[in-house]
């Protein structure tokens, strides 16, 4: 049995069920189950909202320090720090799941993933590259970007389960107990840019570069889409496997994505169609609802009281550390 | 046929004439050639290469000028190596290989895998770590991250269409962003190489433990099988250059057959130095090159940094 999941909190259901939704249509022997992250009897979500997949709330997958990772962590980082915790609750506790495969919530699955499964029967890992062809500007995202978040994109990882890939798994806890945060300059992007080291330290990691995986934003300048008979077709040969909605709002239907600024609509006429039906299945499934249930996982923002003293403290700690670098 | 690549200044000099030793040894019937990254005139008088030699003057670098007044000659050094390797390149038959190595490595064994396990490979990448570290030592998993994963102190390039793909995109990028500035994605000529796997078709990581040995590894590496070690790169340990200097984790007196090989590197080196060619400054590169904090500096710096960020963020109540 192959077992898919994503991670979200309550705001994000109607995503998670846009995904759930597609799965069923596409591969309706997989299971399908949405981590989430956040807490259902303090949502009391009514009984028209709650979505017709199974959802594991986080507290109950055994996380070892939980308590300290939702104190250090801001929401972002705690989402994404918990998906090797997620993968490793289904090896141990989904006998029957022999694949075990994440997609982000904002993802649309278009076709039946039989090549997938076919490599995860002879590979451990499966994981797509952010580009498979050069970026030849620097607008964002651009090579340097991608350099320091991360080679692949960890909206999707496929996994056989195996001792190796167990191995990783375990590997990738440990590091994001604490260090699933942002900071570029220390070598730091969420759970993403550790996955770097995935094809080095464990065997059969297969890098796949097929142009229907993991389409989106990032992968725009070498996919180009089109509706052939009822399949969207990428770069007219491959059929879209799955597309990535990342940075994509229904309240800002005019962007492609938040966090790009190469591509727009009227550039890129082959996508909008995409998007037009992500747009309204969001739509179907509430989103307008479920966006308003907070997180309870947020913390309340911090406000640092006496900047001053604090400014006058550290003055002369700075003067000693520049003293001492700068000998 | 392989074609050995090295790129050096004059001052590496003695390291790479070192290195051709170690090749006419294990690779007698493959050639060696020596890029020369500096002013050829700096030469000492009477010095005579015994290997054919490209100069910097044989390369169309745009602007050198500028280059060398932005960058440190290390740097520097790592903008011009894509086009010291294209100028060696493009010369190759189809399938033939041409294998750039530091001036710093020395071959103790021949590359024999090399045909029978990478025939189909285009590009051969070298890992600086093999498998996961364990300990809390310098340099960390994250340090590496900054650097690049995969060394460019070797890099092996077979003749094909994709090669000369990945080579032009290569040296299209590094010569311009070749900084050692990880908050900005750049650190050399190095850190690209992270993108390859996914951006061009045969792009192999050797998982070979004896190949490429260096500081930053010792630990996770045959160290005392003498027959397993294929090569070793000195870098770090018998110079100045290199990313690792600062680093914790191997200390010499616990590997001491390396630290006799190393013994007998140096004794090479000098006899390769009568002329005095490790005293003559890089020509390139005038940004002056910090050297990385160490020991007692390096902690007391490190504590210092993590009280101000206790500082900045503990939470004291407003009203107590």
């Amino acid at each position: 049995m192959t077992l898919a999941f994503t991670i979200c909190s309550i705001n994000y259901l109607a995503q998670a069920r846009t995904l759930g939704d597609s799965l069923r249509q596409t591969n309706p022997d997989w299971q399908y189950v949405i981590g989430l992250v956040d807490k259902l009897d303090q949502a009391n979500l009514p009984a028209s909202l709650l979505p017709d997949y199974p959802m594991l709330e986080v507290d109950q997958i055994e996380i070892e320090d939980f308590a300290g990772m939702c104190d250090r962590y801001d929401i972002t980082e705690l989402n994404t720090a918990v998906k090797p915790f997620y993968i490793d609750y289904f090896f141990r506790h989904y006998p029957d799941a022999s694949e075990v495969i994440y997609f982000d919530p904002d993802i649309i699955v278009y076709q039946p993933l039989t090549q997938l499964k076919q490599r995860l029967r002879e590979y451990n890992l499966v994981v797509t590259p952010h580009i498979c062809q050069p970026i030849t500007d620097w607008l964002i995202p651009n090579e340097l970007n991608h350099l320091n978040t991360g080679t692949f994109n960890l909206g999707f990882i496929g996994l056989q389960k195996t001792e190796e890939s167990n191995r990783f798994v375990q590997w990738w806890k440990k590091r994001l107990v604490h260090e699933c945060r942002i900071d570029l300059c220390n070598g730091l992007f969420v759970d993403q840019h550790w996955v770097n080291f995935a094809p080095i330290y464990y065997d059969k990691v297969w890098i796949e570069k097929h142009p229907g995986y993991n389409a989106a934003y990032w992968n725009l300048h070498e996919r180009f889409f089109s509706e052939q008979n009822g399949v969207w077709k990428v770069n007219d040969s491959a059929d879209l496997q799955f597309f990535h909605y990342s940075g994509y709002g229904v309240h800002k239907p005019q962007e492609i994505s938040k966090y790009q600024n190469r591509f727009t609509f009227s550039d890129r006429p082959d996508v909008v169609p995409l998007f037009d039906l992500y747009r309204q299945r969001l739509l179907d499934n509430m989103n307008e609802t479920y966006r308003n249930y907070p997180c309870y996982y947020i913390k309340p923002p911090k406000t640092l009281y006496y900047q001053r003293v604090r400014q006058s403290l550290k003055s002369p700690i700075n003067a000693l550390i520049s003293a001492l670098e700068n000998r | 046929m392989i074609t050995f690549l090295t790129v050096c200044t004059i001052r590496q000099l003695p390291q790479a004439l070192a290195l051709g030793e170690s090749l006419q040894q294990q690779h007698p019937a493959d050639a060696f050639v020596i890029g020369l990254c500096d002013d050829v005139s700096h030469l000492p008088t009477g010095f005579q290469f015994p290997y054919p030699v490209v100069s910097i003057n044989d390369l169309s670098i745009p602007d050198r000028a500028s280059l060398s007044q932005q960058y440190t000659s290390a740097e520097f050094l790592a903008a011009c190596k894509p086009l010291f390797i294209k100028q060696i390149y493009k010369n190759l038959a189809q399938n033939d290989w041409l294998i750039y190595v530091d001036p710093s490595i020395y071959f103790f064994q021949p590359l024999s895998d090399l045909q029978a396990r990478y025939a189909e490979a285009t590009v051969l990448l070298t890992p600086h770590l093999l498998k996961p570290l364990t300990d809390n030592a310098f340099p960390d998993e994250k340090y590496i991250q900054n650097v690049g994963l995969y060394s460019s102190g070797f890099l092996a390039l077979r003749q094909t269409a994709e090669t000369t793909r990945f080579l032009d995109w290569w040296s299209s990028r590094v010569p311009e962003r070749a900084f050692a500035r990880p908050c900005e994605g750049q650190y050399t000529d190095q850190i690209w190489l992270v993108l390859t796997p996914g951006l061009f078709e045969g792009v192999t990581i050797v998982k070979q433990p004896g190949w490429h040995l260096g500081l930053w590894n010792l630990h996770e590496r045959p160290t005392e099988e003498t027959e397993a070690v294929i090569f070793l790169n000195y870098k770090g340990l018998v110079d100045q250059e290199g990313y690792f200097q600062a680093q914790t984790r191997n200390r010499l007196a616990s590997f001491p057959v390396i630290k006799n090989r190393l013994r007998a590197y140096q004794n090479r080196l000098s006899q390769f130095d009568q002329v005095g060619l490790m005293r003559v400054l890089p020509a390139y590169g005038l940004q002056p090159f910090r050297p990385p904090l160490k020991g007692w500096r390096k902690k007391t710096v490190t504590s210092l940094y993590q009280t101000i960020e206790f500082i900045d963020t503990v939470d004291i109540p407003r009203k107590m």
